[in-house]
């Protein structure tokens, strides 16, 4: 290195400038990365996103507004405003301090949980899971039953449809927090404006798409995105056409390709083939600008679904109504869920105790719905007292006028059966993905989809060691 | 004709101090050293370690050699050696969820063999490696021989432009151009149909590969430019000379010339830019969060072991996976080394 540089010269000094941007970037990330856990300990306890590196040590609860020696419980979620809960409960309970960590959304959380499950380390006291996905983690022994720590005095307080997705015999692993049941959600002046009814039935609905289309080709009744498992699991439930049945154990029914799941694939690929619903991915640009632009008249939507919707819609604020879902047979009343979520107690958790009081405050107060149902969580409750109230039903949202939409999302909330979600969820949701894309892009139809799906799900639940029933 | 004059070039004295030089300096640029320039390296390197050896008392020149590659080794048994052992251990196991774990031989390895979805991203990689190795290497050496040429005013800033989308993260790069090259809501989109080119959709199935192929060529030029360069930089200024007197075109110097001089370098680049291509993952990966529907589950081997490991939760069938996949790239190493050595490097 010592040898004179000579005709290198140019290339040498080159390289020190190079070697000096890199020193002068390394201390700055090395900054990015000591600031952060400081933050998520000193400032706001939530919104800390990429929480998994703060520490779980005894010395956060010290900085998170809470008392010295309460007991530290880390919360995985992502949900938005659950921050202000979590706030308002370590205020309200000096002995307990909860810090919230942001370990991704939905199957990234359920990725990251599973991870650190096997690793049996970095797991948190408490996390967010949906619905479908708590099978997965009570098949592998992962949850706390809260039923020791009288949890179970809530079921009196909580929709008897999440209750039940909680609860295996006298076994409660969660604590409901959220529900997701679907409505209509339409824009009245795209279609009752257009002469064409609001539908009751699926085959109305079918009709009205027709109607649409024939007025104004680039319209489309609503999206439907293939390429997302949750909500069209969530409609094939309303549809009478719930691919699987699972009561624990190690049995486990797959059913894609039945009468009634081929109708379902059918009919929508049917309007899909009609292009009288357009198919872009869920919460795309694409989609809100489909709604906003009068391309989609109608959103086949959750409960929790307006509150974001107004965030990302101009055009058509006011514009909005929700209707009951469309039924399969004139005179019925079923409804589907889409997402909803409960607080679990992680098995090995050091203080299960604290967190069965966190989770039951959680879910099931007066307090913390105040919060949770409030402008920036927006969740919709399955806890009955604040579920039947005037003040939700009765409420109403800029993005719907003067109509009141909470109303007919909690008589829907009424209207669903408990969904026998299978402990497979988390592979299904990989694999749904890249089997059902070829559908949006027109080179794969829904019920090939279904059938390819059917054939890798029996394989995996086999694999997985299940005794698999069913078509 | 051209090899001949490179071989012959080579012992002379003169350029051996200057083709130190250059790795030196490029040690320090944080590149690899390019090839031919290796090759004057290495040879004293070697020479000084058998006289070590059969002098004995060479022992004691020896420990610092080994306190300065320790480092090295140290990682590259945390980060390299050790997980390969335990993939390999894993891959020998079964976990499900009824029934636990069990010891299945290579059950795993033959589960993979004859999945579709895995040889769906071998055949992907291969041919995106196919398309996108002598792409970048081919646009990379235009640049270096033009740079080195010095018919371009300011190269030195040119260099350094074309140098920093290696700095940039991959993540960070892919992530910038899954918005850049958003359909419908892109500038690039927006582009193509004010050009008439109407409706490009770069994340739809036929056009996924190829905007993978745009973004790696574009985070990659500037490194194999730079190595090039250096390479270039090292064929002996007489014998460019002697073509200039000879009358000999700019053209004809680069590509009859220089190239032929670089060739080693540029064998290096392909296997190195191969071994890169089949471990493609971080490009796909985050276009598949933004573009769910475009990437799928195995759409390169990287991606299928990742899914299988993590998003399906069969750890055990995703380290087969990953041990056929060091395999395959493994094979494919070795058959550069092969094919290098009959180059007549490593004598």
């Amino acid at each position: 290195m010592g040898k004179s540089r000579g005709g290198a010269g140019i290339v040498g000094r080159r390289a020190i400038g190079l070697a000096a941007a890199v020193l002068a970037v390394v201390p700055l990330a090395a900054c990015g990365g000591s600031t952060s856990p400081a933050a998520a300990r000193g400032g706001s306890v939530g919104g800390a996103s990429g929480g998994a590196s703060g520490g779980t040590s005894g010395s956060a609860a010290s900085g998170a507004g809470c008392a010295a020696g309460a007991t530290p419980l880390t919360f995985w979620s992502w949900t938005t405003g659950y921050d202000l809960a979590v706030a308002e409960f370590n205020k309200t309970h000096p002995d307990v301090c909860v810090q919230l960590q942001n370990a991704g959304a939905t199957t990234a959380e359920y990725v990251k949980l599973n991870d650190a499950l096997k690793a049996h380390t970095g797991a948190p006291d408490v996390a967010t899971i949906e619905y479908f996905e708590l099978p997965s983690f009570e098949i592998t022994h992962s949850l706390v039953d809260l039923s020791q720590y009288g949890v179970g005095s809530s079921q009196q307080d909580i929709a008897p449809v999440a209750w039940s997705q909680v609860s295996q015999g006298s076994a409660v692993y969660a604590m409901p927090v959220d529900l997701g049941p679907l409505a209509l959600y339409y824009n009245e002046k795209q279609l009752t404006g257009a002469g064409v009814p609001v539908p009751t039935t699926w085959a109305q609905f079918a009709d009205a798409a027709d109607k649409l289309h024939a007025a104004d080709p680039k319209a489309a009744i609503t999206n439907f995105d293939p390429a997302d498992i949750q909500p069209v699991l969530a409609l094939m439930q309303q549809y009478n056409a719930f691919p699987f049945t699972y009561s624990g154990g190690d049995s486990l029914g797959v059913n894609f390709t039945g009468p009634a799941q081929t109708a379902f694939a059918n009919y929508w690929q049917g309007l899909i083939d009609k292009h009288e619903v357009t198919t872009a991915a869920d919460f795309s640009p694409a989609q809100w600008s489909n709604l906003d632009s009068g391309a989609n008249a109608a959103r086949l939507s959750p409960a929790w679904g307006p509150v974001g919707m107004q965030l990302s819609i101009k055009q058509t604020v006011g514009d909005w109504r929700a209707a009951p879902l469309p039924q399969l047979q004139a005179g019925q009343s079923m409804s589907g869920n889409w997402g909803g979520s409960s607080l679990a107690v992680i098995a090995g958790s050091k203080h299960a105790k604290a967190a069965a009081e966190f989770v039951q405050w959680f879910g099931g107060s007066a307090d913390a719905w105040k919060i949770l149902s409030g402008p920036v969580a927006g969740a919709f409750p399955g806890y009955l007292p604040l579920l039947n109230s005037p003040a939700l039903q009765d409420a109403t949202l800029p993005i719907s006028g003067s109509s009141k939409p909470n109303a007919v999302f909690a008589t829907a909330a009424q209207n669903m059966t408990a969904a026998q979600w299978p402990p497979i969820m988390t592979a299904a949701a990989t694999q749904w993905t890249s089997t059902f894309a070829g559908v949006t892009k027109g080179t794969e139809t829904l019920p090939r989809a279904f059938q390819t799906f059917q054939q890798q799900m029996v394989k995996y639940a086999k694999d997985q060691g299940f005794k698999v029933t069913g078509s | 004709m051209g090899r001949q004059t490179i071989r012959e070039a080579r012992p002379a004295p003169a350029r051996a101090v200057g083709a130190d030089d250059q790795v030196a300096a490029d040690d320090a640029g944080h590149a690899v050293p390019a090839g031919s320039v290796r090759t004057g390296r290495l040879r004293p390197t070697r020479r000084t370690g058998r006289t070590g050896r059969t002098g004995g008392k060479g022992r004691g020149r020896q420990w610092p050699g080994a306190v300065f590659i320790a480092p090295h080794m140290v990682v590259l048994a945390l980060f390299m050696v050790v997980p390969t052992i335990y993939a390999i251990y894993t891959s020998l196991y079964t976990s499900r969820l009824i029934g636990g774990t069990r010891y299945s031989g290579l059950a795993n390895y033959r589960t993979v063999l004859s999945s579709p979805e895995f040889w769906d991203g071998v055949r992907r990689v291969l041919v995106f490696a196919a398309v996108q190795v002598p792409l970048t290497i081919a646009v990379a050496f235009f640049f270096a021989a033009i740079f080195e040429a010095g018919v371009v005013r300011f190269s030195r800033f040119f260099r350094t432009v074309f140098f920093v989308p290696f700095a940039v993260p991959g993540v960070v790069a892919a992530v910038m151009w899954s918005f850049l090259l958003l359909p419908v809501f892109g500038p690039y989109s927006k582009a193509m149909s004010w050009l008439g080119f109407g409706h490009v959709d770069f994340f739809s199935s036929g056009m996924i590969l190829p905007t993978i192929v745009l973004i790696v060529l574009w985070e990659w030029t500037g490194y194999n430019m730079t190595i090039l360069y250096t390479s270039l930089k090292a064929v002996p200024r007489e014998i460019t000379e002697a073509a200039v007197v000879g009358g000999a075109s700019l053209t004809t110097i680069i590509l009859r010339i220089k190239l032929p001089m670089v060739r080693p370098t540029i064998v290096m680049l392909l296997f190195l830019n191969m071994v890169g291509a089949l471990q493609l993952f971080t490009e796909p990966s985050i276009l598949a969060a933004f573009q769910p529907q475009a990437i799928s589950y195995g759409f390169t081997p990287s991606l299928y072991v990742y899914n299988t490991a993590v998003g399906s939760g069969e750890y055990n069938l995703g380290a087969a996976a990953a041990v056929l996949l060091a395999m395959i790239i493994g094979a494919i190493s070795l058959g550069a080394f092969a094919v290098r050595r009959r180059n007549g490097e490593f004598r």
